[in-house]
């Protein structure tokens, strides 16, 4: 089948791309896209490596064809800081030693945003259950769910 | 400054996602390969049909061992491509090399081979047995060592009490959420391999002996790594050699990247042993011998199994004074997947059995477990297993800590007091470990590290080692050490990536040495440069050398405050004055005597030590367990960064909980059966409860500002104390790993004096 | 190799494309699955027909004693609906026991069932509800209950062209003790090792009616009605809870036979029914 036109709003902009319909989110961003910052790391929703945010909720991009995601908003890592200005979730998990080999670190930050989004505050639980889909082989977790108790304060 | 946190140099690139891994990376007119694996455990290659891959469009080669132009590997490892024989059912047969990923796949699907099934043996014992099917040789033992001391029939006599035990550790994956990957480049001098991998000299020569080249030409970059544990080693060596075939033959830059199945199947796991333990304490509390038997794993290649077993035999009684000790190890061949380095290196094993052992043996006695430890630890001027002196020993002041943190006698009584009528009952366990860092005497391979620095014109620092960035803030530590010598803000400390082509082979990122041993290397090179800008500063100053001190990006007299200087003023007067501003350091940890033969000898010329209590919640009619509260009380030496050694420590006990309870990788005739996140099963932020770590600090006599290693020692008593908190919970033992659902409810329901078959 | 990706805005575009396609064709809801699926190969579609933009598939309202879930409702939206919580607690706790925040943020309702996975997490409450799937083809409507239209794993009974629209549930009379419990062996992403759903109507401590499944026991998720049968019209007490846990083991045992599971699970059926009783009795939180 030929590639499909498709048009969605990525970090803020517009834009159309080319795809063929079984190319999934993820592989659109990392071969097509340069946007390397969202990882793959089991590619069967196990992981949340590649988590990022579709209209307001995290999603794993490898979970969700290209054609699904026509005219809704994507926010990856790379739309985290904005004008050169962290995110206060960015900021956070540098100060809090959240961060170790870093490759959670994408999908981890995009599911803590998707959190803050709908949840301005949130309680330990509901952080740990925000991310729950996220797997850490380096932290235990503990940095990070306090980096995104002290981002959301 | 020491103590004072600073930010790690990288982590705002991968705050931001633009750290660049080694998938994220693209060259000009790349090829992908995928690999032909051998499903079957132990078979010979008959014949490898290539039509039908290469008639698929976009398949440029299927390459086979014949295409090697070195070594497909040394004897008894893993060859890059089987020549002949595959020995476990991850064996590379061939590798397809085509324009996309997608046409490598279908290439790799299309690939013919013949085999000729051949006898496997899956089980280490089997695998000793007179007739078994031979897996390397004309036997299937892998290593052995052994650790003799005094008269153990004696010792036993002396007991007031023989217990034996038997205890199973399973067979555990690193998983790091980084897959194994590796970009090969030729070039016109030879080919550049970006790899992560914390070995990063081991795999440039692996990557030479495949391609019959000089080391020299090779040279191997190491981009961001996602993490290691162990396991990017040899693995790394084998996909870094697996590329750089490529590269050469095509002449085109050639990617390999594993899915996490392509990864688990293949990749070296931790070595499952076997363990018996026969010991003999008195009423006292006093142990009088141990006698030990480990049988372990080594998959269907010998990979680094000598050296870890080597470790175990020497760890294999614990932190403890025991007079006879008789302990034989042995590791050997199966067709089962290859094990290798992991976290913890041979200690997560007998930390296992021994901290049960030591468990079971004061509630027989009726002793507090705790105090049971403080009865047998090892103190300054004990001897331990070895018959090494030991010196600097701290278990007794981890043990306080731990007491007073977990408050272990009031919460004891708590905890004796509860209702256990109900389905859910709470236990409270420890377990203590020590471990040799680096190295060490018995021979886990030379020990040294090299590292160069250069202050550029300006007064800013570029340091050049090859200390891997694994996660460990190996770099960060790195930036301390020279920024405390020389009185340099961190920010104007530059770390270069690890390159061969630059840094001094210093070995691999291992064995918690990278603090120990790279970290002094860099010591001694910025004491070097020290000593140089002294010297051209006492002259600008008119003062001794001795005089001046390096603080604040200043050299100055303490005394006179005219007679100061800015480094970067020094910087540039050394080039201006032609004087080296380069510091270069070697350093390797002194080496003790060691006889082989009977296993004594000064085996490690230092140790760190650690203790561990877990509070446990078992659900008695699911078998569940949460492990409630983690106590993680480890003598770091000195903490360079205290939310550093807090975030390793936490890490640690998270992998330990996964091994105590969940990760089991599962291998059913030599198959790999759990091979994606959704069978092998890692804790998720909901499966880690309180985790306290706790920071003792004596410094060491040997690490760079008195600094311990800390990477694997806290991976070591997580799991035995969980246990040992099970058994406290339960009233009775699980003894093999992991105490998954089944195990836990079987014991639950035996305990209540059910049978498991009613 | 997909020839076509077919993206309609109404259902009835969807069905007038199922009826047309030549070849082996999908139907793409939440995705979850399907993609797991296509990357193992073990299912290569020509066509997809990506029902996702489809809003009319959206919705929950209630409708009379009925609660209708529109089958692209995804678990995130099930969980955090109003109606839902309001009405039918269980069904929350049944969507929220799914993987990860970001598998209930895709998968859906519809594709829960379509799957047919053994260890659905959700699929056992529809069927204590006696959930009903509205299943629509180019020319009609058909209702199944849930629990029919799964005929075995990964099974269903439905044929080529058709689409779970929507799930009617039965909303339970105010007073219905409500209970679900996941046994995985992790706390998130799991798969369920067991998992039990239990509704219960009192009247003066006399069992009125209950609905009882344990699910991951047996190869689809029934009611178990012989245990229910046995508790309705008795007088609720911890000895009959204890052998409604007895024959509930037995009913599992019965349909599977012995297998090497069967250590593990049938003791824990027992106590997991007992223990979904006890909370749908008494609203005991330690149980749950």
């Amino acid at each position: 089948m030929p590639e499909l036109k498709i048009c969605f709003n990525l970090n803020g902009r517009e834009v159309t791309v080319m795809a063929p319909p079984d190319m999934t989110l993820l592989e659109l961003l990392r071969e097509k896209l340069d946007l390397t910052g969202t990882k793959k790391g089991c590619e069967i929703g196990e992981c949340g490596a590649c988590t990022v945010i579709i209209n307001k909720k995290a999603v794993n991009s490898c979970m969700v064809l290209v054609p699904q995601v026509e005219g809704t908003e994507v926010i990856t890592v790379e739309g985290l800081s904005q004008n050169g200005e962290l995110d206060s979730l960015q900021q956070s998990f540098i100060k809090n030693h959240a961060i170790q080999c870093g490759f959670c670190t994408p999908g981890m930050l995009m599911s803590a945003k998707a959190l803050l989004m709908n949840n301005p505050n949130p309680t330990k639980e509901e952080i740990k259950e925000a991310i729950s889909g996220n797997l850490c082989r380096c932290t235990g977790y503990i940095q990070i769910i306090k980096a995104i108790a002290s981002a959301s304060k | 400054m020491a103590d004072s946190s600073i930010t790690r140099v990288d982590v705002l690139a991968k705050a931001l996602g633009k750290a660049k891994y080694t998938d994220d990376l693209k060259f000009d007119n790349m090829l992908y390969l995928k690999v032909v694996r051998c499903p079957h455990p132990h078979a010979r290659v008959i014949g490898i049909n290539k039509e039908k891959a290469l008639a698929i469009e976009g398949v440029v080669a299927v390459l086979t061992a014949t295409d090697i132009p070195g070594l497909p590997c040394q004897p008894k490892e893993r060859p890059i491509l089987v020549p002949e024989i595959a020995r476990y059912a991850g064996d590379g047969v061939a590798l397809v090399v085509a324009e996309s990923p997608k046409a490598a796949l279908e290439g790799a699907e299309a690939v013919r081979v013949e085999y000729e099934l051949l006898e496997a043996v899956f089980d280490p014992e089997e695998a000793l047995k007179t007739g078994a099917p031979l897996v390397h040789g004309d036997n299937n033992v892998a290593a052995q060592s052994k650790v003799c001391k005094g008269d153990v029939e004696a010792g036993f006599k002396e007991a007031d009490l023989i217990l034996e035990r038997e205890y199973n550790t399973h067979r555990v994956e690193h998983a790091p959420i980084e897959p194994e990957v590796a970009i090969a480049v030729p070039t016109f001098e030879g080919i550049t391999v970006y790899c992560p991998t914390n070995s990063p000299f081991q795999v440039r020569q692996i990557v030479a002996e495949t391609m019959a080249m000089p080391q020299s030409q090779i040279r191997l970059f190491q981009p961001t790594i996602g993490g290691s544990f162990g396991s990017k080693c040899y693995d790394a060596g084998v996909l870094a050699s697996r590329a750089a075939l490529a590269a050469k033959l095509t002449g085109r830059p050639c990617k390999i990247v594993y899915t996490r199945e392509e990864s688990i199947v293949e990749s070296t796991k931790r070595h499952p042993y076997k363990m018996k333990y026969k010991v003999g304490v008195k009423k006292n509390g006093k142990l009088t011998a141990m006698e030990v038997k480990i049988i372990g794993d080594s998959g269907a290649y010998k990979s680094k199994t000598p050296f870890v077993i080597s470790r175990s035999s020497i760890e294999a009684t614990g932190p403890y004074v025991v007079p006879n000790v008789h302990t034989e190890a042995i590791c050997v061949y199966t067709n089962n997947v290859t094990s290798c380095a992991m976290r913890g290196f041979g200690s997560p094993q007998v930390a296992y059995a021994s901290e049960l052992l030591m468990d079971e043996l004061a509630e027989k006695l009726g002793i507090d477990p705790l105090k049971f430890r403080r009865i047998n630890g090892l103190k300054d001027n004990s001897l331990s297993a070895t018959g090494q002196v030991m010196q600097n020993v701290t278990l007794d002041e981890c043990l306080d800590k731990l007491e007073q943190e977990i408050k272990w006698s009031s919460r004891k009584a708590e905890l004796k007091q509860q209702d256990k009528t109900g389905s859910i009952v709470k236990g409270l366990g420890l377990a203590c470990m020590y471990r040799g860092e680096s190295f060490g005497s018995a021979g886990q391979g030379s020990d040294y590290a090299g590292a160069t620095l250069q202050v550029q014109r300006d007064g800013s620092i570029t340091l050049y080692s090859a200390m891997s960035e694994v996660g460990q803030g190996g770099h960060t530590m790195l930036v301390r050490v020279v920024s405390e010598v020389l009185g340099i803000k961190p920010s104007r400390i530059f770390v270069s990536p690890v390159d061969t082509c630059y840094v001094p082979d210093s070995g691999p990122t291992v064995a918690t040495r990278g603090t120990y041993v790279i970290g002094n290397a860099i010591r001694l090179a910025a004491e070097e440069v020290k000593a140089k800008f002294a010297e051209v500063a006492a002259e600008e100053l008119g003062v001794r050398p001795e005089e001046l001190v390096f603080k604040d990006e200043r050299i100055y007299c303490p005394g006179d405050p005219s007679k100061s200087i800015s480094f970067s003023r020094i910087a540039a007067q050394c080039y201006l004055k032609s004087k080296s501003p380069y510091g270069y350091g070697w350093w390797s940890p002194p080496v003790g005597s060691w006889d082989r033969e009977k296993g004594q000898g000064e085996a490690y010329s230092s140790y760190v030590y650690g203790a561990c209590a877990a509070e446990v919640e078992l659900d008695l009619d699911l078998g569940k367990v949460e492990v409630m509260k983690f106590v993680a009380v480890h003598d770091v030496g000195k903490a360079l960064d205290k939310e550093e050694v807090k975030g390793q420590i936490a890490g640690g006990v998270s992998m330990g909980i996964g091994y105590a309870l969940m990760e089991d990788l599962v291998v059913r005739q030599g198959v790999v059966k759990t091979v994606n996140f959704d069978e092998y099963l890692l804790p998720t932020s909901l499966d880690i409860h309180e985790i306290i770590p706790v920071i003792v600090e004596q410094p060491s006599s040997y690490g760079p500002l008195g600094a311990k290693g800390l990477g694997e020692p806290v991976m070591s008593a997580v799991a035995p104390a969980i246990l040992n908190a099970i058994a406290d919970a339960l009233g009775t033992r699980v003894y093999d790993l992991p105490a998954n659902l089944e195990a836990v409810l079987d014991k639950a329901r035996a305990a209540k004096g059910r049978c498991c078959n009613d | 190799m997909i020839k076509e990706y077919y993206q309609p805005l109404k259902l009835a575009e969807a069905l007038t494309f199922l009826s047309v396609f030549p070849g082996p064709v999908h139907i793409l809801a939440g995705g979850t699955d399907l993609l797991v699926n296509m990357r193992k190969g073990q299912i290569k579609p020509e066509g997809i027909v990506d029902l996702s933009k489809i809003e009319e598939l959206k919705t929950i309202s209630q409708e009379g004693d009925n609660l209708s879930i529109g089958a692209l409702v995804t678990f995130s939206e099930l969980a955090a609906h109003p109606l839902v919580q309001e009405l039918i607690s269980v069904l929350a706790c049944g969507a929220k026991a799914v993987g990860s925040p970001q598998i209930r943020n895709r998968g859906t309702v519809g594709g829960n069932i379509a799957n047919a996975s053994p260890a659905a997490d959700l699929v056992p409450v529809l069927v204590a509800l006696d959930g009903v799937a509205v299943i629509a083809k180019q020319n009609g409507l058909r209702k199944v209950p849930v629990a029919e239209l799964i005929v075995g794993p990964y099974k269903t009974s439905l044929e080529p062209g058709e689409i779970i629209i929507r799930i009617e549930v039965n909303v339970p009379p105010k007073g219905t003790g409500m209970a679900y419990k996941k046994v995985g062996r992790r706390n998130a992403l799991a798969i369920s090792r067991l998992n039990g759903v239990c509704l219960l109507k009192l009247e003066d401590e006399i069992i009125k009616d209950v609905s009882l499944i344990i699910g991951s026991a047996t190869p689809t998720p029934h009611r178990f009605t012989d245990v229910e049968e046995y508790l309705v019209g008795k007088n609720i007490s911890q000895e009959l809870l204890e052998e409604a846990g007895v024959m509930a083991r037995e009913h599992v045992l019965a349909v599977t036979g012995k297998r090497p599971s069967s250590n593990y699970k049938l003791p824990v059926v027992e106590r997991l029914t007992v223990r979904l009783l006890q909370v749908a009795w008494k609203g005991d939180k330690a149980y749950a």
